[in-house]
């Protein structure tokens, strides 16, 4: 697999304010029709990627993260690691099917690991 | 900022600690004199002595400025508190792998059961198996 950006996600402390700060800005659709109740926006075109909304702590800091899709999320936390990076959520399946993991990139930068299910 | 508070001891324990203090003082010291003095209605506060009731984060943030505590522990306390209630459902027959079901059980905003749930993940407190959710 080439490893593309399949999705970004910001990560806010006041998630719905910034939800509905890009839905009016750009008309985005949001959607939160899944186990978590994650805010997925979407631009309705094919050209780009869709991204989403999830809440930080209230200590936590307003921040963008890029989510790389791999096969394996087990063997890319092994390579990313061996690269120096660190584990920050380790490997969860998600409710809807998707395997993901956060990672610390040596920049300090958080980047996200994802496997969609298998069909 | 994360200070050196020590958010493992329930809220319901902190509040007995301190009615059980105030009544050390004062023997005539009441159940309803505590609740007035956190501003919380009497049968709440008997609710959550008796763990018939799970303390929401709302309520924490107005008993906790009451009782003095840092906002820093308040906040702490908050996260605590949800952790642990989130570790409770899971544990439950009629589990459901959903965060707006979980939500809907504990009468807690779905943000703040996300959050709960990324720090339950972080911790290693929680393994994400798709629709089965369990402690390690």
């Amino acid at each position: 697999m080439a490893n593309p950006v399949t999705r970004w996600q910001i990560v806010a402390r006041d998630p719905e304010a910034v939800t509905a700060f890009y839905r009016k800005l750009f008309g985005w659709n949001v959607r939160t029709d899944n186990a978590l109740g994650y805010r997925v926006l979407e631009s309705g075109d094919d050209r780009g990627i869709d991204g989403g909304v999830w809440p930080s702590p209230p200590d936590g800091h307003n921040l963008v993260q890029l989510f790389v899709e791999v096969d394996d999320v087990d063997a890319a936390i092994a390579r990313a690691t061996s690269l120096g990076a660190t584990v920050i959520v380790p490997k969860s399946e998600l409710p809807d099917g998707d395997t993901m993991a956060i990672m610390l990139d040596p920049a300090g930068l958080s980047f996200g690991l994802v496997a969609t299910r298998n069909v | 900022m994360r200070g050196r508070y020590d958010a493992t001891v329930p809220f319901r324990q902190i509040l007995q600690r301190e009615f059980a203090r105030r009544r050390a003082a004062n023997a005539r010291y009441s159940l309803r004199a505590f609740s007035r003095a956190l501003g919380i209605d009497h049968s709440t506060l008997s609710q959550i002595l008796r763990g018939a009731r799970r303390v929401t984060s709302r309520t924490l943030r107005a008993l906790g400025a009451r009782l003095r505590m840092s906002a820093a522990a308040i906040e702490l306390q908050c996260a605590a508190e949800n952790e642990s209630a989130i570790l409770g459902v899971v544990a439950r027959p009629d589990f459901r792998a959903d965060s707006r079901w979980i939500a809907v059980v504990l009468g807690m905003p779905l943000d703040e059961v996300n959050v709960a749930l990324q720090t339950l993940l972080r911790r290693r407190q929680l393994i994400l198996g798709g629709r089965q959710w369990r402690t390690p």
